[in-house]
């Protein structure tokens, strides 16, 4: 009590100074500790205090704006009155056609895009675990679609599949599958398969790229006394690697069905949600609500079921794996 | 008997090894076909590009493409001006260079401190405040676009960089602290406890002893931060449509005067700058991948 804090904290390691304090010598000493945490912890208040405060203005007012627009007719222009409308814009929204079109589309999309993303990504981080002459190489590759914006995918692929300059069309040639009757962005169903496609092309790599760090963290000594006991690489893959990969593949089914659900860009450059609306996913039809039509407090409506959905949809997928690992490991 | 079960072992390990590099060989193809598509029509004469069946490497070659997208010359042709998209790639660089730039500084800097805060001082809300954090990189970026969109207009700020420097923190600046703490945890406290012992200030150590120390980690939030930025399409195209690169792209695209070929060198140009930095810092990019899960 008699010490001040001032001389003792500066030179006493945190660490010695709980240990002290909580030794305490009478009574007096242990407020000497309180005092060195509560600066600590001030100090530790004041170093995350900017990007709290960024981002509560950033994320949580706009989030909290978002829902209240959902309740309220919205000028376009930002100005004028608000007034409250109750759920009309919720019941606009759920009795609409395209937007029901668009849940169906997007559910689709983003089941194909997880499971097209995870399995190929799997494989990538198999084969490039693997030995094998130009491996590096290999590796190094797989950066490439994952640092390519979402937006120049659209691109590329939209000009990939070009009946007249793409060379997909042109190799799948003899196969008949790229004959002018299959016209890949033009008919509906085709359409959107291959905007997952597109989209599985980056995804499926950063999928990859975690998965193989994920599969280098896999302690080898369990996968050779597999061996060694005679397993074959197929019961050592799903008996040893793949419960030891779970987490990872967790983390990964997490990320791609977030990713998932708000894709954009890619499905805008290529078919802008079309043909007619077979690929209009929900954030398409949120973004024309938002800027073609000016419809503001619509529009949140749609955000919100947007964002809710996304969760729910990656608990969901996540489900079977979180089973799995519950199930290989049960003191967890 | 042993000598043709070891040759039928042999010829397992063959077929094991052709399966292998046959693998390798769709894994490529798959992987940098689209790519090598693209570099390749960036280069192709206007005829070549055409040229059915699709050749890897193109009968003509030119650097036409790549003169007219940065020399702003890309025009429809009718010389009135009708759009001049082609002509915006070489702004739209530097003020894609620019936005992103700006946003690494603001967006690793409150990062680093954040992040610093939360592993090294702990106080009662930091474990709730880094979920918070967290949890707010799962926020869609597209759902809450509308209260944004009429706070610039409001502001004028609609169309200017300043927009999106601020709007990109959105998602940046999680990305930064979830991936500074990852890299902050990973460190000894010890040598930052050398140097409180000695007397060193709170910013002393930050600079002189925590900043060296988690350079690669720095490096790596930075990296990604600024490829976030340099990919960015949403925002850019609702608050300044022809701004930054993405947006131009795009714009590039739905003018239809423009050929694939024109087209092709500026995604080209446009796709520099991420590789490079993607490919020389690889190591890096890894660890930050990992280490932050998100993303």
């Amino acid at each position: 009590m008699t010490s001040t804090p001032e001389t003792s904290s500066a030179d006493a390691p945190p660490l010695t100074g709980r240990l002290r304090g909580r030794r305490g010598r009478g009574g007096g000493p242990s407020v000497r500790p309180r005092t060195l945490s509560r600066r600590r912890a001030l100090t530790g208040v004041l170093l995350s205090l900017p990007a709290v405060v960024v981002l509560v203005v950033l994320v949580l007012v706009p989030a909290i704006r978002t829902v209240l627009y959902s309740f309220q007719d919205v000028p376009a222009s930002g100005r004028g009155p608000t007034p409250f409308v109750g759920f009309d814009h919720y019941e606009r929204v759920l009795t609409a056609d395209a937007f029901w079109h668009s849940v169906e589309v997007t559910l689709i999309f983003a089941f194909a895009f997880v499971v097209l993303s995870t399995t190929i990504g799997l494989g990538q981080a198999v084969l490039l675990n693997k030995t094998f002459v130009g491996r590096a190489f290999a590796r190094a590759a797989l950066i490439l679609p994952w640092a390519t914006p979402w937006l120049v995918i659209g691109i590329i692929w939209k000009w990939y599949l070009d009946p007249d300059v793409g060379a997909l069309p042109s190799l799948l040639g003899p196969t008949g599958l790229g004959d002018s009757e299959s016209p890949f962005l033009a008919s509906p169903n085709s359409a959107l398969f291959f905007a997952v496609l597109s989209a599985t092309w980056r995804q499926a790599a950063l999928s990859g790229l975690i998965l193989l760090a994920g599969l280098q963290a896999v302690p080898s000594q369990l996968v050779e006394a597999a061996r060694v006991d005679g397993a074959s690489s197929w019961t050592v893959f799903r008996n040893v690697v793949m419960p030891a990969l779970r987490p990872v593949m967790v983390g990964v089914i997490i990320l791609n069905s977030l990713y998932a659900c708000l894709q954009f860009d890619v499905v805008f450059v290529m078919t802008g949600g079309g043909p007619g609306d077979a690929t209009q996913l929900i954030s398409i039809l949120l973004y024309r609500q938002l800027f073609v039509f000016n419809d503001f407090g619509v529009g949140s409506v749609v955000a919100v079921f947007l964002s809710l959905g996304a969760v729910l949809f990656a608990a969901v997928m996540t489900l079977p794996q979180l089973v799995l690992l519950r199930r290989e490991r049960p003191d967890r | 008997m042993t000598t043709l079960r070891s040759s039928a072992r042999s010829w397992s390990a063959v077929l094991r090894r052709v399966g292998l590099y046959l693998g390798v060989v769709v894994y490529l193809l798959w992987t940098l076909l689209p790519l090598w598509f693209t570099g390749v029509s960036a280069v192709a004469t206007p005829k070549a590009v055409t040229e059915r069946p699709w050749r890897p490497i193109p009968s003509g070659m030119t650097a036409e493409n790549f003169r007219s997208v940065l020399g702003g010359s890309a025009s429809d042709g009718s010389g009135m001006g009708v759009s001049d998209a082609g002509s915006r790639l070489p702004s739209a660089l530097w003020s894609s260079f620019l936005v992103a730039a700006a946003v690494v500084a603001i967006s690793v800097s409150l990062g680093v401190l954040a992040s610093y805060g939360l592993v090294r001082y702990r106080y009662r809300a930091s474990g709730f405040v880094y979920t918070m954090i967290l949890a707010s990189r799962i926020v869609p970026a597209i759902a809450i676009v509308a209260p944004f969109f009429i706070a610039f207009r409001k502001a004028g700020l609609l169309g200017t960089e300043l927009s999106l420097i601020i709007s990109y923190n959105v998602f940046t600046l999680p990305l930064a602290v979830v991936l500074l703490t990852g890299y902050f945890r990973s460190l000894p406290p010890s040598v930052e406890m050398a140097a409180e012992v000695d007397g060193a200030s709170l910013f002393t150590t930050l600079f002189r002893v925590v900043l060296p120390m988690a350079k690669p980690g720095i490096v790596a939030a930075a990296l990604l931060v600024f490829l976030e930025a340099w990919s960015e399409f949403f925002f850019a195209l609702t608050f300044a449509s022809d701004l930054t690169v993405p947006p131009v792209l795009a714009g590039m695209q739905t003018l239809l005067q423009f050929g694939w070929p024109t087209l092709a060198a500026a995604t080209v140009v446009s796709l520099v700058p991420p590789f490079v930095l993607a490919v020389a810092l690889q190591k890096h990019l890894v660890t930050g991948l990992t280490s932050g899960a998100v993303k």
